[in-house]
């Protein structure tokens, strides 16, 4: 495994990765590391809002989601892993 | 679900306004997008769904799914407490508004001795900020 001159990337787990699927997010954490990549998760996210934001309220949904990726730095590529949150995120940038 | 999204579609275009609103179809739909990357012309159809739903709510009208509805809430009121999902939580507040206690319950010890429902939620720091974006909004 390697640990020098790893890549740093922003990270957004999402509710299921932080918690009901810890196991998957540890091989996802691990395989990056083997890949070379080191993730560093985003501080203080929030959830991007999931189906239910957006099936009942999009400006929440557009607010939920776009504070995400308000708190991610500029200068790093942002990985997230989970299909819904990434559907939510990049419809914000969609939209911009 | 009563009518697919092609046929929710059409409605649309016939201006079926009521029969459209009062669908479960725009209900069901989980905005997998599975529809909407096959779809030959390219319509966003969870998007449109998502419009029917907000747009049958305002005009107040007969909710064709109303526990999906409480579902969507329930997780709404979670993201509103802890700024993330906490599963137990939603499972439980709509479990308690759907007065439906035991029918899932062998799965969610399945899930409990898995170690796949959390007792504590996961939360953001920052939750005031989180508040902030649900006062603004009617629905949560």
């Amino acid at each position: 495994m390697k640990t020098e001159n790893l890549i740093d990337l922003s990270y957004y787990p999402g509710c299921s990765l932080k918690t009901t699927s810890q196991e998957n997010n540890a091989s996802l954490i691990s395989l990056f590391r083997y890949l070379g990549y080191n993730l560093i998760e985003l501080e203080d996210w929030n959830c991007c809002g999931s189906s239910s934001a957006h099936s009942v309220d999009t400006g929440l949904a557009f607010d939920l989601a776009s504070r995400n990726l308000a708190l991610a730095p500029g200068e790093r590529p942002l990985l997230v892993a989970c299909p819904s949150c990434l559907l939510r995120l990049f419809w914000i940038k969609l939209i911009f | 679900m009563d009518y697919p999204p092609n046929r929710v579609i059409r409605m649309v275009q016939l201006g079926l306004r009521k029969e459209a609103l009062q669908s479960s179809g725009i209900w069901i739909c989980v905005g997998c997008n599975t529809c909407s990357i096959q779809c030959p012309n390219s319509i966003d159809i969870p998007a449109v769904n998502d419009a029917l739903r907000q747009m049958a709510m305002a005009e107040g009208m007969v909710v064709a799914e109303p526990n999906i509805l409480n579902f969507h809430q329930a997780v709404l009121q979670s993201i509103q407490r802890h700024g993330r999902t906490h599963k137990l939580e939603v499972m439980m507040r709509y479990k308690l508004k759907k007065h439906d206690w035991f029918s899932d319950m062998a799965l969610g010890m399945k899930m409990f001795a898995k170690r796949k429902l959390e007792l504590l939620p996961s939360r953001s720091k920052n939750i005031a900020e989180i508040r902030r974006l649900f006062e603004e909004k009617s629905t949560a």
